[in-house]
C-alpha cells in the first residue's frame, strides 16, 4: 500500500507531542488531514518545514477516529483552487466513509507498480479508472480523469481529535538541522533513532 | 514583467528555533491585490516561479483560509533570495551571502546570551553558504 505523508509546521506541535507521549490528557489534538503518496512537488502546493512519512497501518489503527476520506483535495475545492461545476454537491460525492476509502486504497495498491508510482506522485493515470469507477461516484471519477492537477489525485483523509499516532507508525520524520537541539526534537531523536533525518532548511523539506 | 514578493514563510514559530532558514511564501502584487505563486527551489540554489495559485485577493491574510504561517512585510524576490528568520519580528530576505553572514554575526553579538541561538546562527551561516 502507498505510504502516508504530511507536511508539517510547528503549528502542528500537538502532533509531535502526541507522537512522543508529551500531549496533555486534557488537551486533545484537533482533527488533522493526511494523504497517501508523497507531498505534491510539481507544482509544489504544500509547503512547510518538516515532512512526516507514515506507514499504511496508521490508517487502520485509526478506524475509530476516521472522519472521511476523499480522492480529491477537499480544501482545494473549498478554497476555489479546484472548480467542479457544483462544489457543494461535488464535496458530498467525493467524501467517503472508512469502509469505502480503505477498500479503494487497498485495491489501488494491487495495481501494477508503475501505476502505483504515478499515484504516489499524484499524477493522473487512466489505468486506475476501473478501480475508481468501482468505488466512487461517476461525477468524481469523471472529474479526476479530466483533471491533470495533482490535488485532483490527492487521496486525503481526515482524522478526528484524539487520533492515535505512535513511533511505530513513523517511516521517517525529516526536520531542519537548526531544530535538532530543541528539546522536543531531542526526545523524538531518542524515540525514532535513524528515522529522524535532518536537512538544510534553505532548500525546504520537499527537496531535502 | 510580474513583480514577485516574499510575503512570509511557511512556518509558524511556536518554538524558539531562531535563527533558521525557512521557505518563503511567494506572491505577485498588482492593483488587484495579492496572488500566491508556486515555485521550485533548484540546486544550485535558485527560486524558480512556476505558476500562479488561485485568484487575486485584497490582502495578504485573505490569501489563506486559515493563517497558520508567518507573514511579514512584502519584500521583492530575487531568484537567489534566502529567507532567514531571526525572530518573530524579523525575517531577513537577502540574496547576498556576505550580507547574510554579516547580519547573523551582528545578531549573535546583540542577542541575549543563549548557547542555542549561537549554535543555530553558526549552523545557519553554514547552510546559507
Amino acid at each position: 500500500m502507498l505510504a502516508i505523508s504530511r507536511v508539517l509546521t510547528l503549528n502542528k506541535l500537538h502532533l509531535l507531542e502526541n507522537l512522543c507521549g508529551m500531549a496533555r490528557r486534557d488537551a486533545l489534538p484537533p482533527s488533522d488531514y493526511f494523504h497517501f503518496g508523497r507531498p505534491v512537488e510539481d507544482p509544489p502546493l504544500l509547503r512547510g518545514s518538516m515532512l512526516l512519512s507514515l506507514r499504511p497501518q496508521f490508517l487502520s489503527d485509526n478506524l475509530a477516529w476516521f472522519d472521511y476520506g476523499s480522492p480529491v483535495d477537499t480544501g482545494g475545492i473549498r478554497f476555489g483552487f479546484l472548480k467542479p461545476s457544483d462544489p457543494a454537491e461535488f464535496l458530498a460525492a467525493t467524501m467517503c466513509g472508512y469502509e469505502r476509502f480503505s477498500r479503494l486504497m487497498a485495491e489501488l495498491s494491487t495495481l501494477p507498480q508503475y501505476v502505483q508510482e504515478q499515484l504516489a506522485v499524484h499524477r493522473k493515470t487512466s489505468e486506475a479508472a476501473p478501480v475508481l469507477t468501482k468505488y466512487l461516484d461517476a461525477s468524481v471519477t469523471a472529474f479526476m480523469l479530466d483533471n491533470d492537477r495533482p490535488d485532483a489525485w490527492f487521496f486525503e483523509f481526515c482524522l478526528r481529535a484524539g487520533y492515535w499516532i505512535a513511533a511505530e507508525h513513523v517511516e521517517e520524520l525529516a526536520i531542519p538541522d537548526t531544530y535538532r537541539d530543541v528539546p522536543i526534537f531531542q526526545r523524538l531523536r531518542t524515540l525514532l533513532g535513524a528515522r529522524l533525518r535532518t536537512f538544510n532548511p534553505r532548500f525546504g523539506c520537499l527537496r531535502a | 514583467m510580474r513583480e514577485l514578493y516574499v510575503i512570509g514563510v511557511y512556518e509558524d514559530f511556536r518554538l524558539d528555533v531562531f535563527p533558521t532558514h525557512a521557505v518563503p511564501i511567494v506572491a505577485e502584487r498588482s492593483e488587484h491585490g495579492f496572488r500566491r505563486w508556486s515555485y521550485v527551489i533548484d540546486r544550485p540554489y535558485r527560486l524558480r516561479a512556476v505558476a500562479p495559485m488561485g485568484e487575486f485577493r485584497p490582502s495578504l491574510r485573505a490569501l489563506f483560509p486559515v493563517v497558520t504561517f508567518h507573514l511579514c512585510t512584502p519584500r521583492r524576490l530575487h531568484e537567489k533570495s534566502q529567507c532567514i528568520v531571526l525572530s518573530t519580528d524579523h525575517v531577513l530576505v537577502e540574496h547576498r551571502r556576505m550580507a547574510i553572514v554579516a547580519r547573523l554575526l551582528i545578531a549573535i553579538l546583540i542577542a541575549p546570551p543563549s548557547l542555542g541561538f549561537v549554535h543555530r546562527a553558526l549552523r545557519t551561516i553554514r547552510n546559507a553558504w
